[in-house]
């Protein structure tokens, strides 16, 4: 089956995406910094992600700030719960409050032959199930196998809404390593840190009550265009 | 919070580079590196000062090693004491006695005593064990 170019979007080169990755990306040798998007982490994961099965190239962006803020905050919850539930053991507890690097990124190319499943008639295109694609609790596995029939079928990448996300935002998704594509890569300090019902920071497992939907996020440096409100904390709500 | 080149690079260089930053910040011996690795002592030694070079299997083994610590360390958020605590902790076996997706595949034991028991095949499934803390869905 041919790539169906009504279905597909052609993003502009020089668009901006979002990603957030480990400091230790963040090495001193600035032509490193590409590698973010290479797609390597998930040719070594062994559980694979959202939309890859274990093992298979993929490069995960956004198109916003508040949708990358969202799903990065939707996995920092559920790893610290994760920790809290290990304490049984006991183990180390999981810190509350954790540094990362957000990195705006421009490629030097249109990205086309992108599988635009938020165009409404697309999922069922590829037998998506949209309740699946849009639910935040956990990932399946009809994802990963509808992602590789459609990179089967020539696209080169997807377009989905972020199910994490609270208003809305979707993410790109691509299937080859865009190392080699990189107009721009900026690097910017972001710090995440879980919050309580209250709103207060939230410090004491033992006894505060973790707000599930919201964390707060800062980059107290600098920020990218259209970030200047996460110089100081900033609440952002995301689906659990 | 910059990093040194050598955590992104997987040259014989930066090889050396980060057991060398494991043994400084995570107190790992070399007597650990032999038994992760199950290596010969004198060639391990050559290979620290350079003067020998580790076969491509023992090179792949230490950039797993090297990758499930980066999967830790941004785990404790980068934080040395957590990570130490991460390898020296004995779990105890005796409090989950009914088996979860989430139990460390050291329990009844430290992961750095773990590591050295079970070599490379250990780390794989400690870092299998924190990709699926992080990202994975057991269900």
């Amino acid at each position: 089956m041919p790539v169906n170019p009504g279905l597909t979007v052609t993003i502009p080169s020089e668009t901006p995406f979002f990603r957030i990755t480990s400091p230790a990306f963040y090495t001193t040798n600035s032509a490193d910094h590409r590698k973010v998007v290479n797609g390597e982490g998930a040719v070594n994961s062994q559980i694979g992600a959202r939309y890859n099965y274990p093992g298979v190239r993929t490069v995960y962006l956004t198109e916003d700030l508040e949708s990358c803020f969202a799903e990065r905050l939707f996995y920092f919850h559920r790893e610290v719960l994760r920790g809290l539930d290990l304490l049984r053991y006991p183990a180390p507890i999981p810190p509350f409050q954790r540094n990362s690097i957000l990195w705006e990124i421009q490629f030097d190319y249109a990205l086309s032959d992108v599988f635009d499943a938020c165009i409404q008639s697309a999922p069922s295109y590829f037998n998506i199930f949209p309740s699946l694609m849009v639910n935040p609790s956990q990932d399946y596995e009809h994802l990963k196998q509808r992602r590789a029939d459609i990179q089967s079928n020539g696209y080169k990448g997807l377009r989905v809404p972020s199910s994490r996300a609270r208003r809305g935002g979707n993410l790109i998704i691509l299937f080859d390593d865009q190392s080699s594509h990189v107009q721009s890569i900026i690097p910017y300090e972001v710090e995440f840190r879980l919050i309580t019902v209250q709103g207060g920071p939230f410090i004491n497992h033992a006894q505060d009550l973790l707000d599930f939907t919201a964390g707060e996020v800062r980059m107290p440096w600098i920020q990218p265009a259209g970030g200047s409100a996460y110089q100081n904390w900033q609440r952002v709500e995301f689906n659990h | 919070m910059q990093v040194a080149p050598f955590f992104q690079e997987d040259t014989e260089a930066a090889l050396m580079h980060q057991v060398e930053w494991l043994q400084k910040y995570a107190q790992l011996s070399d007597q650990f590196f032999l038994n992760l690795l199950r290596v010969d002592e004198r060639l391990f030694s050559r290979w620290r000062i350079g003067d020998e070079a580790l076969s491509e299997d023992l090179r792949g083994h230490l950039r797993e090693f090297w990758q499930m610590t980066l999967h830790i360390l941004s785990f404790v958020n980068f934080d040395l004491r957590l990570l130490k605590m991460m390898l020296e902790h004995s779990v105890d076996a005796k409090v989950g006695a009914v088996s979860s997706a989430f139990d460390p595949p050291w329990l009844g034991t430290s992961l750095r005593a773990y590591l050295e028991t079970n070599g490379i095949a250990g780390a794989r499934k400690a870092n299998q064990w924190v990709q699926t803390m992080r990202f994975g869905d057991p269900y």
